[in-house]
């Protein structure tokens, strides 16, 4: 009798065990628990499909199954603050005496805002810098370091993207409009986040049908699409994968 | 005698009674497997030229694919194990590039602002086509828009600005103006054995003008001898707003009604109502 009660125990004690260890998992829907992910400046929590693996490319997190293929992007600077905290970043790096690092970070800096500006007010944006770095030794810290301000000033005199030119930055240089267009556009709040959920397909058949869905997170676009694959796998794991993504928690949803 | 008369007026009606039986459930059995008729997909818009046109596409039993061929822009239903039955809904893709007057409006909206180069390109990008004209109208309509963007081209390059506008505003005027009709389309569009590759394989049969979604069309109810066996080729044209649109099946008796019903169910919208969705 004496025997049977430990056994009894120990089984309670392995069920309480098992029982807290889940309740820090948090599975969700998709059959697997939420993970922590960083992609670029964006903290995510994100539960990946079953069956499918992640591979972290820092900006860019890819998931995959095969041949299929939907990724995760920190696609950069989505509004005028975004860029603003961007040449601020190039700034510390100055500062921080890793010219060459934050030659790249301006050299490649892209936002809605700037890619559809007049051409003279990009020029007039990127004037100080150019005539910065034209005239200065790349090591002379005082002109760059006042260009860097002027770039900084200079994102006032930009108009903030309107919600269409942010679709089309978005779809990107590639999205062929004589091919392929938009079939389906449509808000979603997803864990406290509004993100623009994108359905596009071939103009001519209606086949190929693929989805993009994006939201601006503290001025930086966090962008979720289907690279590649065949809709009827891809789609099930593209919305799994969405409605799992919670940006900037601290735990994970439930 | 008495007896056996009813016992066999017993039997008669018993024998009535299975008989009306036997009846009704024959008639039930056979309502039941009769063919329903089948029942088409949701309604899709589709944009291949100006003019947006809305049709159901038959069931998932036809597969489709794109159309780009023969200056024509469009899908096509193939039925999967029919022997080459297909539906196609097409746009004349090359005939409505030649309608100048989106690339004239855009000018007009932002000639001023462009630098000379772009101007002079997009200039030129907006002549109208003068070689193969569908009609004399169409020339003539050619020939006076080419006019005015000379005028436009000589203004510009002598710096008078002011009529640079005024040129483009007039141009844009011209090429609106002008809309091909189903008269000037039709003898470009329909069936003529001796245009096609193989003429020996068709035979026109019955040719006329019809109105299907609500528009006039024109028709024809031809025949295509493929190799195996023969087949009924129907054709429907329509013309709206200066775009040209054909229906076509090529295909047995028995499927000829999903194909009325899928050009039942075409719609023309304003190009309005066709973004909105």
């Amino acid at each position: 009798m004496p025997l049977r009660s430990s056994a009894g125990s120990c089984v309670a004690m392995v069920l309480a065990l098992a029982g807290a260890a889940g309740a820090g998992c948090s599975p969700t829907p998709a059959g697997k628990s939420a993970e922590a992910v960083v992609v670029g400046r964006h903290h995510v929590w994100l539960a990946v499909p079953k069956g499918w693996e992640r591979l972290d490319h820092g900006r860019q997190q890819l998931f995959r199954n095969g041949e299929a293929q939907i990724s995760l992007v920190d696609l950069g600077p989505a509004t005028r603050a975004g860029m603003v905290s961007e040449l601020q970043s190039a700034d510390s790096l100055w500062r921080a005496g890793r010219h060459l690092d934050a030659i790249h970070r301006i050299r490649n800096l892209r936002s809605p805002a700037l890619r559809y500006a007049e051409s003279q007010t990009r020029a007039d944006f990127w004037k100080p810098w150019t005539d910065a770095a034209y005239n200065s030794d790349p090591a002379d810290s005082f002109p760059m370091g006042l260009a860097l301000n002027a770039l900084i000033a200079g994102t006032n005199a930009l108009t903030e993207a309107t919600p269409d030119q942010m679709l089309k930055y978005v779809l990107g240089p590639d999205f062929n409009k004589e091919r392929t267009e938009v079939s389906h556009q449509g808000q979603r709040t997803i864990h406290g986040s509004d993100w623009t959920d994108v359905e596009t397909w071939s103009r001519v058949s209606h086949q190929y049908r693929s989805r993009i869905a994006y939201l601006v997170d503290d001025g930086y676009f966090l962008v979720l699409t289907i690279d590649a694959g065949i809709f009827e796998q891809t789609g099930p794991a593209f919305e799994a994968l969405l409605t799992s993504i919670d940006v900037g928690a601290e735990e994970p949803a439930k | 005698m008495s007896r056996t008369t009813r016992v066999g007026g017993a039997a008669i009606h018993v024998a009535g009674a299975l008989v009306a039986g036997a009846a009704a459930l024959a008639i039930a059995i056979g309502a039941g497997c009769a063919k329903a008729p089948e029942r088409l997909r949701p309604a899709e818009t589709f944009t291949w030229v100006r003019q947006p046109i809305a049709f159901s596409p038959p069931s998932e039993q036809w597969y489709r694919e794109g159309d780009n061929g023969g200056g024509m822009l469009g899908v096509r239903f193939i039925l999967t194990g029919g022997g080459g039955q297909c539906i196609s809904v097409l746009a004349y893709r090359m005939m409505a590039d030649r309608d100048r007057s989106e690339a004239l409006r855009g000018l007009v909206a932002r000639g001023g602002s462009l630098p000379r180069r772009l101007f002079l390109d997009s200039l030129s990008l907006a002549r109208p086509r003068t070689e193969d004209p569908i009609s004399e109208r169409e020339s003539a309509m050619a020939r006076e828009l080419n006019a005015a963007l000379d005028r436009a081209m000589e203004d510009y390059l002598s710096e008078r600005t002011n009529f640079v506008s005024g040129d483009l505003e007039a141009a844009l005027r011209i090429a609106s103006a002008y809309e091909p009709t189903m008269e000037e389309v039709l003898p470009r569009v329909r069936l003529v054995p001796s245009r096609m590759q193989e003429p020996e394989r068709w035979r026109i049969a019955y040719e006329r003008d019809t109105t299907l979604a609500g528009l006039p069309a024109f028709a024809s109810d031809d025949t295509l001898f493929t190799p195996e066996r023969p087949l009924l080729y129907r054709e429907v044209f329509w013309v709206v707003h200066g775009c040209a649109f054909k229906a076509v099946y090529q295909g047995t008796d028995e499927n000829l009604k999903t194909f009325y019903r899928v050009v039942d169910s075409i719609r023309f919208p304003e190009v309005a109502d066709a973004a909105a969705k």
